[in-house]
């Protein structure tokens, strides 16, 4: 902190400003606003959904179709990630350096001019597979292979592959090349090189990042099949749009259930031996195959290559109107601006209630002989901590995606109705997050101010505060990038942004318009990415702690 | 790394266990396509309702079809309408139950050609409704009030009615309703935002709005209609050209035949709306065409 110029406390006073400033301009750009939240519609529509969610539709054929779309959502996920692991391993290889095989001098000029070639390549397919939202991607996949789980799995492969793909590179980057030169100079070749001098180093951060990808995938899978791809997605999707409200209750019910379930699953699973997770996953993968009916034949067959090739043309010609780029520059603007408003609403919203679901705060103290809260105030601390802890809870359980389409409900189509799906969400996940790191704070400065009498608030702001701030901002700057992506999804079901210029240029076949706004959105994918990996180092302050997942517990 | 070489050959047997796996279950499944009867004729249609309507539409259908083809015929169910357009491009269906606008798009993008269309098809209407409570009362109070189309590739139920905003009304759409308009993706889908005041007005299939007024599914003291389209024609089974044309007659008989003085066909015809089927051929298209490239739905994707 003190290497800044000047007061270090004007300088994050007007660092502040900056930020409040910048979330104003980005809600009024986005056309976000509040007062459509009471009107007569939308108390209408609320009317509506509350009347379904309060029945939901509890007969036994219901309950066991959701039951087999719930089970079917799940193998989605776990064979998805599977097929993401292969495609990943791959990519990463080949987007690669291995240490210790740099600059081989016994390589022809020409074949390390293919190697650096390869390598880019396997970058850019890398950096596209990620940027594409995964909607998007199943979206495609049901044009070409038709309706059921096959696209979801598909769309999972691919999107995860992207991300995976791309810590894992980064982390062979990053491992320490001795045993490798070392493996080289004995005369091992490009294979025994990995196998023996790489896999070694970077095996357990490769399976510890695969197995929270993959929660994220069997979250993911829940709702992915709003185009069509099967699963308990597609169920949503269809009551949603015949106001069958009641049949929507009982599906988020499961929903809900089902990330519930997957969170405690996964605690678990995290408390035993890795190949606990390694096998349940393997098994899963396994049934996921025998099981879904996915048509790989028809991923290979002539037919389906003809419409890969009708989607591609439009890249080799991307509509390039001055007044289409135009437009989606602003679509572009608007998105950034939805998941930097949906942030900091999540943010300021989750600082607040954080504390309050986090048990040092609310029923422990700091001291270890505190006079503890005494007849009715333990009772206000249970009043508070379970609501804080429940609203937390369910809404980071239901993906963005459905609180979209709630929200499209409730307020109409639009930017707002976005804006409120990912802040919804992000609440919960951030609440979660900052109580993870509160907990985790030293005790010591909070001690000494209980010992001489302060406050809970005073403990709080000026004990824990300081120590944890960085850290905050840091998980925050990372959800915003992972928001952004989101910001792009949520208009597959009309609530705004770039998603929304992708759903309609699809549906009238506007393939040229789509591969421009597809350039669009990976472009401003790829900035913020590289954007908020620099901010976050300079936040934290140190390298090793660029990514989040590597500081602290997993951001679900 | 003390001993490579067992390891080496624990891997070599594990993947080569992992691909028997797979390959046997690969071939379980090449075994039960294998011992199915004659390929199956497949068919899909646009969306342009509620799936439980359409799967009562498609059931008798089916039983006709597979009755006058000799052959087993599958409805493949999609969820958006570019999706029966993209079936039929790429061969995964060979007959579509198209929209105009929709078959528009199937033939600048693979060779396709329409066989029949109901009679009620060769002069279609679609209806503006609005809520009564909205204060539009004609088609120029529509003017900074929300607005609803059907689905976006819809002809009856978006790319029509956009044209006539335009041409006749001189409203343009995009500006001045408002904020952009709504798209509820289906027919029957816009008749329940109208009535719900969700939007105070929107505009659809007629034929689907006689349906539900019929079946008494719409509030008739909540929504009143403001407008009727001139005619245009819509929908068509369209095929591709690549079938055999033996095939191709054989279906277009079977639509033609229907007979409204057959109690059983008749049955057929009026959940359709339809008296009769008639011929249809790719000239009844052309205005279509034209006015879909004039609005800018249509892109060609060569030029």
């Amino acid at each position: 902190m003190s290497a800044a110029e000047g007061d270090p406390t004007r300088a994050r006073a007007t660092l502040s400003l900056l930020l409040i400033a910048s979330v104003l301009i980005a809600s009024w750009h986005s056309g976000f606003e509040l007062a459509g939240l009471a009107d007569a519609e939308a108390s209408a529509g609320f009317r509506d959904l509350l009347g379904g969610l309060t029945r939901p539709d509890l007969s036994d054929a219901f309950l066991t179709r959701v039951a087999k779309l719930a089970v079917e959502s799940l193998l989605i996920g776990v064979l998805g990630t599977a097929l993401a692991l292969v495609l990943a391993v791959g990519l990463a290889l080949a987007a690669t350096e291995l240490p210790g095989l740099r600059d081989d001098p016994a390589l022809r000029p020409g074949r390390s001019t293919a190697r650096a070639g390869l390598r880019a390549l396997a970058r850019g397919v890398l950096a596209v597979f990620r940027s594409v939202p995964e909607i998007l991607w199943a979206f495609l996949f049901v044009r070409i292979v038709g309706l059921g789980p096959g696209p979801a799995v598909f769309a999972i492969a691919i999107t995860f592959s992207g991300i995976i793909g791309k810590l894992f590179a980064e982390l062979i980057e990053a491992a320490d090349p001795e045993p490798a030169r070392q493996l080289r100079a004995a005369g091992a070749g490009p294979v025994a090189v990995f196998v023996y001098g790489v896999l070694p180093l970077v095996r357990r951060q490769w399976l510890a990042y695969a197995l929270f990808r993959l929660e994220c995938a069997i979250r993911s899978a829940s709702i992915l099949g709003v185009v069509g791809a099967g699963g308990l997605g597609q169920e949503i999707e269809l009551s949603i749009r015949y106001f069958q409200y009641d049949k929507l209750a009982t599906t988020l019910a499961v929903v809900l259930a089902y990330v519930i379930a997957l969170e405690l699953a996964s605690v678990g699973l995290r408390k035993v031996r890795p190949a606990w997770s390694v096998a349940l996953f393997t098994a899963g993968a396994l049934v996921g195959l025998a099981v879904l009916p996915v048509p790989w034949g028809a991923l290979l067959e002539a037919r389906a290559l003809d419409q890969a090739r009708a989607f591609l043309v439009g890249f080799g010609d991307p509509t390039r109107s001055p007044s289409f780029l135009l437009s989606s520059l602003k679509l572009a603007l608007s998105t950034v601006s939805m998941a930097w408003v949906a942030t900091a609403i999540a943010a300021s919203l989750a600082v607040l209630v954080a504390p309050l679901a986090a048990t040092r705060f609310t029923i422990g103290a700091y001291l270890e002989d505190a006079p503890r809260g005494r007849g009715w105030t333990r009772w206000l601390f249970a009043l508070v901590l379970v609501p804080a802890r429940a609203s937390l809870q369910i809404t980071r359980a239901l993906p963005e995606l459905v609180w979209a389409l709630l929200f499209v409900v409730w307020l109409g189509p639009g930017t707002t109705a976005g804006v409120l799906a990912l802040a919804v969400h992000t609440f919960g996940v951030l609440g979660r997050l900052y109580g993870d790191v509160l907990e985790e704070a030293e005790p010591g400065p909070a001690r000494v101010l209980e010992a001489s009498g302060a406050s809970a608030i005073a403990r709080y702001l000026l004990g824990v505060f300081p120590q944890v701030r960085a850290r905050l901002l840091a998980f925050t700057l990372f959800r915003f990038e992972v928001n952004l992506r989101a910001a792009a999804m949520v208009g597959f079901v009309g609530a705004g942004g770039l998603g929304d210029a992708m759903h309609t240029a699809i549906s009238l076949f506007h393939m040229r318009d789509l591969a421009a706004l597809l350039l669009v959105t990976i472009t401003v994918v790829v900035a913020v990415d590289a954007l908020g990996d620099r901010a976050r180092r300079r936040v934290l302050g140190q390298r090793g702690a660029a990514a989040p997942w590597n500081t602290g517990p997993a951001p679900p | 790394m003390t001993s490579p070489r067992p390891r080496t050959a624990a891997l070599r047997t594990g993947s080569a266990l992992i691909l028997v796996a797979i390959l046997a279950l690969f071939g379980c499944k090449r075994g039960e396509s294998a011992e199915r009867g004659p390929a199956p004729i497949r068919v899909t249609g646009i969306p342009d309702e509620n799936p439980t309507e359409l799967a009562r539409e498609y059931a008798p259908l089916v039983a006709l079809l597979e009755a006058r083809l000799g052959a087993p015929v599958e409805y493949v169910p999609v969820t958006d309408y570019g999706a029966a357009v993209q079936a039929l491009v790429a061969g995964t269906v060979d007959f579509a139950w198209l929209g105009g606008f929709t078959h528009v798009q199937a033939r600048t993008l693979a060779e396709v050609e329409p066989l029949v269309m109901r009679d009620i098809d060769r002069d279609f209407h679609s209806v503006f409704i609005a809520n009564v409570d909205s204060g539009v009362e004609a088609i120029a109070d529509l003017k900074g009030k929300r607005f609803a189309f059907g689905a976006k590739s819809s002809t009856s139920g978006h790319l029509m009615p956009r044209h006539f905003l335009v041409e006749a009304h001189a409203i343009d759409p995009e500006r001045d309703f408002a904020g952009a308009p709504v798209y509820s993706g289906a027919h029957d889908a816009t008749v329940v935002m109208v009535a719900s005041g969700k939007v105070d007005a929107g505009a659809l299939n007629m034929q689907v709005w006689e349906r539900v007024l019929a079946a008494g599914e719409v509030d008739t003291s909540a929504v009143r209609v403001i407008w009727e389209t001139p005619g245009y024609v819509d929908y068509t089974w369209t095929a591709r050209s690549a079938l055999p044309e033996s095939t191709r007659e054989a279906f277009k008989r079977a639509f033609l035949e229907l007979d409204a003085r057959d109690p059983e066909h008749r049955a057929i015809l009026d959940r359709l709306g339809a008296k009769a089927y008639v011929p249809a051929s790719p000239r009844d298209f052309d205005a279509i065409e034209a006015i879909a490239r004039a609005t800018g739905l249509l892109e060609s994707p060569h030029d």
